[in-house]
C-alpha cells in the first residue's frame, strides 16, 4: 500500500488549470499511475514478454558499419562451410517471401495527440505533458497535420483513403509509454489496398517492380530507453527513459509479402523513403530512427503455394544493412532445408548483427502476441471530408515514379534517370533548369557532374548552394555559344555555388569571356612561337607531339581563356605553313 | 487486498471480455473487421468467449492468467481473494448482456464525443512540466529512472 500516496501525490501535482473533464474518462484511465508503480516496483513486474516497439532500443546496439565487414565473410565461410558448397545449387530451387512493417515519423512540429513540440535532440524530458505522460483525466487530441501527412501518404501510394477510421489502443508494457498502451488503429486503418512502383538500379540488372501495399494507419511512437544497449555489458539494473518521443506521430505502412530478393526489399524502403521525402511529411531518416523497417522472411520450394514459416528481421538501419541481413537471412533458411532441417525453423524475431553480419535470434514467439487491441473511448472516430481528400490529392507534387517516367520519356538514359530523380531538391533544381532553358543532357551532366561533386565534397544540399538553376542554365549557354571555354565554365561554376548571381556578370568581372578573334589569337600564336624557337626546330624536324607543348603555352599565356578549337587550327597553320 | 492490483485485474478483465462484445449491445454484429494478412488478433476472440456466461466459473487458474496479463505476480492468497470478486463482476457482465437492445444502434464506444475539432499543429510546452516531473518516482539527471527494460528480448 506504500504505493498509494504517492498516487494521490502525483493527482495533487497536477496544475490547477488541468480539468479532469469527465468521470467516464477517468475511470478509463487508472492504468498510467498503475504502470509507473509497476515499473518502480520490479517485484510486481513479471517477465515482459514482447516489446513491440522494440526499435527504439535497438539501433543504440549498432557497432559501426562497414568497420568489421571483413571479419563476417570468414565469419560465414567457416560457419556455413558445408552448405555453401550445396547453396549454389540448392538457393535456385527456393523462392524467398519477404513482407515489410514501416514506421515513418513524421515531421510535424508537435506530437500526435498533445500539443508538446515534437522536435528531435530536445533536452531528455523536456517536451512531456499530461496527455503523454500518460497522466489521469486527460483527453488526447488528434493533430489534424496527422491526418493530412497520412492521407497524403495514402493517396501517393494509390491507397483507398477510408473515410471514417477509429483509433484503437494496443496493450503494451514498457516505460518507455506509460499510458500502458499505444493509441494506433486496427481494424479501420485510415488507409488500405495501395502499391508502390520502383526501378531497379540498372547497375544491378534493372527492372521495374510494382509491390502491394496492405495498410497505411497512424498511431504514436514511445519514448527511448537511453541505457538499454550499455546495460547489456553494464549489468545495470536500471534504465533511463526519455519521453519526449513518447506520443510522436508515426505511420506505420504494411506491404504485401510481394517481394523476393533482399535488393527488392531494400528498394522497396528507398522507394517509401523518397516518397515521404517527396512529400515534405518525414525526413525518412533510417539512422536517426526516423524510419524503421522491421522485414518479414520466409522461403518456400519453387511452385509451392503454401508459405514457410516466417521470421522477423529488426535492427537494420540502412538499405544496404536491410538487403544483406534478408539476403543472410534467405541463405540460413535455404540451408537448413538443404539440411533436412527445415523444421528448426521457427517463428521468431532474430537481430541484425551488424559487427557480425549474420542475424541472431532475439526471441521465440510462443503463440500470437496478444495486443488486447480496445477500441480508444477517447477519442472520436476520424471522419475525413472527401472535398479534404480531393485537396490533398491536387496538392501532391510530381511523384517519384512519375517524375521517372517523365525523364525517361524525355530520352535521359535509366541510369541518369535514377540520379536524378532519387532526390527531391535535385530534381526540382534540373526542373528548373531545363525551364531556363537549358540542354537536357548538358545540364543532367553538370548537375550529376561538377555539382554533385561539389555538394558532396562541402557535405551541402543543393538548397544550401548560392547557384541558381537560372545561372546555371546561363552558364551552360555560353559555354555552349562559345563565349567561355568549359574549362573556364568549371571556375565560374565554383564562383556561382559559393557566391551566386549572374554566370554573365562573374565572367564579365573576371575578364573571362572566351578570346575566339582570330588576328588575337594569331598575334598570341606568333608570340608563344617567337618565345620558344627550340621546340619550333624540333616540331619541324618532325616531333609533331610538341603542339600539345604549344596549346599549352597559349592555354597558360591566356589564362585559359582561349578558343582551344581556333587555336588548334591557328597554331596547326602558322606551324606548318611557315 | 492491494488496490493497485485490484485495479489492474479489473483492466485485464475488461480486455479479456473483448471490447466489441463489452461496448456493443447484444445480437448485433461487431464491426468491420479488417482482414489482414499479418498476425493480429482481436482481444474479442478466443479467451473472451469463454467468459461470456454469467454461469462461468472462474477458476483460480483463470486468475493466474489475468495476472500475468496484467504483469503482475499474486502470491496463494491474493489468488483465493480475487477469485469471488472476479466470479461476482463477471455475474454483473451477465446481466448487462440480457439487457434487450433491439432498438439501439450498434456503437464502438460512447458517443458522446461529438465532432470535436482536431487539433492544430502548433506547438505550446506544457507550462507546469518541471511540476509534473517532480512527480515522477525516481529520475536520473533529466531521465526517468525505471528497472531495466527489455532483458528478456536483449539477452
Ligand atoms: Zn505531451
Amino acid at each position: 500500500m506504500g504505493e498509494l500516496p504517492l498516487c494521490q501525490r502525483m493527482l495533487l501535482s497536477l496544475p490547477s488549470s488541468f480539468r479532469v473533464s469527465h468521470s467516464y474518462w477517468r475511470s478509463q484511465r487508472p492504468l498510467p499511475l498503475l504502470s509507473l508503480h509497476l515499473l518502480r516496483n520490479p517485484s510486481l513486474t513479471s517477465a515482459s514478454p514482447f516489446s513491440l516497439l522494440g526499435y527504439c532500443h535497438l539501433s543504440s546496439l549498432n557497432a559501426a558499419p562497414g568497420v568489421r565487414r571483413s571479419k563476417f565473410r570468414a565469419h560465414v565461410a567457416t560457419d556455413e562451410v558445408r552448405s555453401t558448397v550445396s547453396m549454389d545449387t540448392l538457393l535456385p530451387q527456393f523462392e524467398a517471401v519477404i513482407g515489410i512493417e514501416t514506421h515513418v515519423q513524421l515531421s510535424t512540429d508537435t506530437k500526435a495527440f498533445c500539443s508538446c513540440p515534437s522536435q528531435y535532440g530536445a533536452e531528455p524530458n523536456s517536451n512531456i505533458c499530461p496527455i503523454c505522460m500518460g497522466l489521469p483525466g486527460c483527453l488526447p487530441v488528434l493533430n489534424a497535420k496527422v491526418v493530412e501527412y497520412a492521407v497524403k501518404l495514402g493517396l501517393a501510394l494509390g491507397a483507398k483513403i477510408n473515410l471514417d477510421s477509429k483509433f484503437d489502443r494496443k496493450q503494451y508494457f514498457y516505460a518507455d509509454l506509460p499510458k500502458g498502451y499505444q493509441i494506433s488503429q486496427f481494424d479501420i486503418p485510415i488507409a488500405s489496398n495501395g502499391s508502390i512502383e520502383l526501378d531497379l538500379p540498372v547497375e544491378l540488372g534493372g527492372g521495374h517492380r510494382r509491390f502491394g501495399i496492405t495498410r497505411i494507419h497512424m498511431e504514436e511512437d514511445a519514448g527511448k530507453l537511453v541505457h538499454a544497449g550499455g546495460d547489456r555489458l553494464s549489468g545495470s539494473p536500471y534504465s533511463q527513459v526519455d519521453l519526449n518521443r513518447a506520443g510522436v506521430p508515426l505511420l506505420e505502412v504494411v506491404s504485401e509479402p510481394d517481394m523476393r530478393t533482399g535488393l527488392e526489399a531494400a528498394e522497396y524502403a528507398a522507394e517509401l523513403q523518397r516518397l515521404v521525402r517527396y512529400l515534405g511529411i518525414s525526413n525518412g531518416n533510417m539512422q536517426e530512427g526516423s524510419m524503421r523497417c522491421d522485414v518479414n522472411v520466409s522461403v518456400r520450394k519453387k511452385g509451392d503455394e503454401k508459405f514457410g514459416t516466417k521470421v522477423e528481421i529488426k535492427n537494420m538501419n540502412s538499405f544496404s544493412a536491410m538487403q544483406r541481413a534478408i539476403d543472410f537471412e534467405i541463405s540460413r533458411q535455404v540451408s537448413l532445408h538443404g539440411e533436412g532441417q527445415a523444421s528448426k525453423i521457427v517463428q521468431e524475431t532474430r537481430l541484425w548483427e551488424e559487427g557480425s553480419q549474420r542475424t541472431i535470434t532475439m526471441r521465440l514467439k510462443e503463440g500470437l502476441a496478444d495486443y488486447r487491441y480496445f477500441p480508444e473511448p477517447d477519442l472520436p472516430n476520424v471522419v475525413i471530408e472527401k472535398a479534404f481528400v480531393d485537396e490533398m490529392c491536387s496538392s501532391l507534387p510530381e511523384l517519384p515514379n512519375e517524375k521517372r517516367r517523365r525523364y525517361e520519356g524525355m530520352g535521359l538514359s535509366m541510369q541518369d534517370v535514377l540520379i536524378l530523380a532519387n532526390d527531391y531538391d535535385i530534381s526540382r533544381f534540373f526542373d528548373e533548369v531545363l525551364t531556363a532553358g537549358a540542354d537536357l543532357k548538358l545540364a543532367a551532366n553538370w548537375i550529376m557532374g561538377d555539382i554533385a561533386a561539389y555538394l558532396k565534397n562541402e557535405k551541402m544540399t543543393v538548397n544550401d548552394v548560392n547557384l541558381t538553376p537560372e545561372a546555371l542554365a546561363e552558364l551552360i549557354l555560353m559555354i555552349q555559344n562559345g563565349t567561355i571555354s568549359g574549362k573556364i565554365g568549371k571556375e565560374v561554376l565554383v564562383d556561382l555555388l559559393r557566391e551566386g548571381g549572374s554566370a554573365k556578370s562573374i565572367v564579365e568581372a573576371k575578364g573571362l569571356l572566351q578570346i575566339s578573334d582570330p588576328l588575337t589569337i594569331a598575334a598570341m600564336v606568333d608570340k608563344v612561337l617567337a618565345e620558344n624557337p627550340k621546340q619550333v626546330e624540333e616540331y619541324k624536324s618532325g616531333k609533331k607531339k610538341l603542339q600539345g607543348f604549344f596549346g599549352g603555352q597559349l592555354m597558360k599565356a591566356s589564362g585559359g581563356k582561349i578558343n582551344p578549337t581556333l587555336m588548334n587550327k591557328i597554331l596547326l597553320e602558322k606551324l606548318n605553313g611557315n | 487486498m492491494h488496490i493497485l492490483r485490484e485495479m489492474m485485474m479489473l483492466r485485464e478483465m475488461m480486455m479479456l471480455r473483448g471490447s466489441s462484445k463489452l461496448l456493443l449491445p447484444i445480437g448485433t454484429a461487431p464491426p468491420r473487421h479488417w482482414s489482414t494478412k499479418r498476425h493480429m488478433q482481436c482481444c474479442s476472440s478466443s479467451s473472451s468467449s469463454s467468459f461470456s456466461s454469467p454461469h462461468y466459473k472462474f477458476e483460480p487458474s483463470d486468475v493466474l492468467q489475468l495476472a500475468e496479463k496484467a504483469s503482475i505476480k499474486l502470491t496463494p492468497k491474493e489468488v483465493e481473494e480475487f477469485q469471488p470478486k472476479l466470479q461476482q463482476l463477471i455475474g454483473w457482465f451477465g446481466q448487462l448482456q440480457e439487457v434487450d437492445l433491439d432498438s439501439v444502434l450498434p456503437a464502438l464506444r460512447a458517443d458522446n464525443l461529438g465532432h470535436r475539432p482536431l487539433r492544430e499543429d502548433v506547438p505550446i510546452p506544457f507550462k507546469d512540466r518541471d511540476a509534473m516531473f517532480a512527480a515522477v518516482p525516481e529520475v536520473e539527471g533529466p531521465f526517468v529512472k525505471v528497472p531495466k527494460i527489455l532483458k528478456e528480448n536483449l539477452e
